[in-house]
């Protein structure tokens, strides 16, 4: 029973966060429910909380300086749910610290599949020495930066990437010039975007070569490796 | 002009009254000059030596009886000093070579046939009296008048009342029609440039109010009408942004709800039907977004945000296939072009099978090409296609995923904002092609400037 996680679900609408509680439950998590932002220190000083899942838009203190304030004392997993197209709030919430973001109406098992992810990221890193994920890479002149979402080309164009291309390139720049299985890229991109699942790495390699690679033929960056899946070769900086 | 005038002298009609009043003055004032001093011109010829003047002393002189005479020659010659009028007993001969003396067509008018006028010799003069000339007139009774005499001249007609009135009636019109076409044009041709340029999304600059008090009114007008439109079009859209987002709420707890629905085939309707809301106030809110919450322009890469729409779509099982350069810089709005090219591939693959997008670039600009092989669409539902909540069906069914048919008009929003177009086109065979034309010129210019910012 204790190795379930406790999900702390921060949401004003009721009916949601029992429904939220509801779900969760039955999908092997322990769940709290509150309502106002003030109550998040005294569960998180009753119980051990292994994530929470923050609606921005609260009243009193909104879900932003609730997330600033939780993350000067706690390195507790966020994900925070906003409205579609607050982009200010997505940006400013993972800004803020918070480690995923879904937007409303959201599909409940997408919110599930976040929560895993996120608590198998924070797991990981848990165990590793690195500690806050860096918000940008650099690489030959390319940037990707990990909280706005883009990645721009060396004259500062952006180029247009899936979630999933995205999150594969995340994952290439946090672990450059290694040999990546194919499983361990599901891996570390799963949960990133819902849909990834069934999807081979093969084909967002060749499309990411595509949009990244002078010549997407005879790829330099994303080098393949007989036998063992992929590598990523540039130098990669943190910006 | 100045707000303290007073309210007469600031109408159109008081100002033309004022200025045709003041021109008949100017007009009047330079006749009455022109006159007193052509008769002042006039005045003193009469004393050099006027000839109409002379034919009036030569009647005189014919009139009076001879013992009279002597007298009145006296005084005369005493009045006219210069006219040097002399009685002769015998008449003079005529100057010799002498020829036909225009002079003396004046004289002859009003003297011939009763007296004889001759030009008589004269000496060399020199001076002001270079011109005088010499004449006799023969009386009916034989005596002759000699006198001497100033040619008439042409000029004191030429600057006469009648050509100074007509020259500066010619000007004050003149005068008059530019000052009319200036005060009118102007303030007409603002109000078609602020007509114009009229944008709900941009900053309304106010149409000055000022001038004649008729144009001011208009402005004032136009001003409050515009104010009014705005006003109208944002609560209108606070309306509509109000329920999407409202909605969000109650769609959430559905799609929540949904997943605890045991049955498989209620809950897949459900879902279908939650999708099914949920991209229409998607697309309302994005609809309705407006320019302070629209992005920044930024240099970003057409063709790979061409071929991210379209893996998109193939992932979801759709033929969807890009065709054209691998890369294609442009400034623009990069989630905002990746919305507007879905919708028309997501238009392209709900009517179609096979959909293809094309990017080509020329020399100034670049145009996304939409193609399916659906069935088109009527050349006369074309342009309504891209209005706003209009859809390809008469009827307004809801039984697909085509939302409120704002697809083609966000689209076209989003390529009017790029300061381009969006036109519908039928595609040879059969089928439509949608297509997206940027101008590459400004997108060059901005990309300096997004180059600076970034």
């Amino acid at each position: 029973m204790t190795k379930l996680p406790h999900i702390l679900v921060v949401e004003d609408d009721r009916e949601i966060s029992g429904l939220v509680a509801l779900y969760l439950r039955s999908n092997e998590c322990r769940v709290t429910v509150t309502d106002s932002g003030r109550e998040v220190y005294r569960l998180m000083n009753d119980s051990r909380i292994d994530l929470i899942v923050l609606d921005l838009m609260l009243p009193g203190e909104d879900g932003i300086s609730l997330c600033r304030r939780l993350r000067t004392t706690s390195q507790v997993p966020i994900v925070i749910l906003t409205g579609k197209g607050d982009e200010v709030d997505r940006i400013l919430g993972l800004e803020m610290g918070a480690d995923d973001y879904l937007s409303k109406p959201f599909n409940p098992r997408e919110l599930l599949a976040r929560i895993r992810a996120v608590l198998r990221r924070s797991a990981i890193s848990a165990l590793s020495p690195v500690t806050d994920a860096p918000r940008a890479f650099t690489f030959l002149g390319w940037r990707i930066d990990r909280v706005v979402r883009e990645l721009r080309d060396p004259d500062g164009a952006r180029i247009a990437l899936t979630d999933a291309e995205f999150g594969l390139l995340q994952a290439f720049c946090e672990r450059p010039g290694r040999i990546l299985s194919r499983d361990q890229l599901l891996e570390v991109t799963q949960g990133r975007s819902a849909g990834l699942f069934e999807r081979s790495i093969d084909v967002l390699v060749s499309r990411l070569r595509r949009k990244i690679e002078s010549d997407p033929h005879q790829p330099s960056m994303i080098k393949t490796v007989r036998s063992g899946g992929y590598m990523f070769t540039p130098t990669v900086e943190i910006a | 002009m100045s707000p303290g005038r007073s309210f007469f002298l600031n109408r159109i009609n008081a100002q033309l009254a004022i200025l045709i009043l003041a021109s008949l003055l100017v007009i009047h004032a330079v006749i009455t000059a022109s006159i007193f001093f052509s008769n002042r011109w006039n005045n003193a010829a009469a004393f050099d030596g006027d000839p109409a003047e002379f034919v009036s002393l030569v009647r005189l002189v014919a009139g009076t009886p001879a013992d009279w005479r002597a007298p009145l020659l006296k005084q005369i010659a005493h009045s006219f000093p210069d006219l040097k009028l002399q009685a002769a007993t015998v008449m003079p001969p005529p100057r010799n070579g002498a020829g036909v003396d225009r002079r003396l067509d004046f004289l002859n008018q009003r003297l011939s046939p009763v007296f004889h006028v001759v030009a008589a010799p004269s000496v060399a003069r020199s001076g002001r009296d270079a011109a005088m000339f010499d004449v006799a007139v023969r009386l009916p009774d034989g005596t002759a008048l000699k006198a001497r005499l100033r040619p008439r001249e042409g000029l004191p007609f030429l600057i006469g009342p009648i050509t100074v009135t007509v020259l500066f009636i010619v000007i004050s019109v003149t005068l008059l029609g530019l000052w009319a076409a200036r005060a009118l044009h102007r303030p007409l041709s603002r109000f078609a440039k602020a007509a114009d340029g009229f944008d709900l999304d941009g900053e309304i600059t106010e149409l000055p109010e000022r001038g004649p008090e008729e144009i001011r009114a208009v402005a004032k007008a136009f001003n409050q009408m515009r104010e009014r439109i705005k006003k109208l079009v944002d609560d209108r859209t606070r309306m509509l942004a109000a329920m999407g987002h409202d909605l969000r709420t109650p769609i959430t707890r559905l799609r929540l709800r949904s997943e605890f629905i045991a049955e498989k085939e209620l809950r897949a309707q459900m879902l279908r039907d939650l999708d099914q809301m949920r991209a229409m106030t998607d697309g309302v809110l994005s609809f309705l977004r407006d320019e302070q919450t629209r992005e920044a322009a930024t240099s970003m890469d057409l063709a790979t945000t061409l071929q991210t729409v379209c893996d998109q779509f193939a992932d979801l099982g759709h033929a969807v296939t890009y065709e054209g350069p691998a890369h294609v810089r442009i400034s623009g709005r990069p989630d905002d072009l990746q919305r507007a090219v879905a919708n028309l591939v997501d238009n392209a693959t709900r009517y179609g099978t096979h959909t293809v997008v094309r990017l080509t670039r020329s020399a100034d600009c670049v145009c996304i090409a939409v193609e399916d092989d659906g069935p088109g669409i009527p050349d006369v539902r074309k342009d309504a296609m891209l209005e706003a909540f209009v859809r390809g069906e008469a009827a307004r069914t809801m039984d697909d995923r085509s939302g409120f048919g704002l697809g083609l008009s966000i689209a076209r929003i989003i390529a009017e904002a790029h300061g381009g177009a969006l036109a519908l086109r039928d595609r040879t065979q059969h089928g439509l092609i949608a297509c997206i034309t940027l101008p590459a010129a400004g997108l060059q210019m901005q990309t300096a400037v997004a180059a600076k910012v970034a």
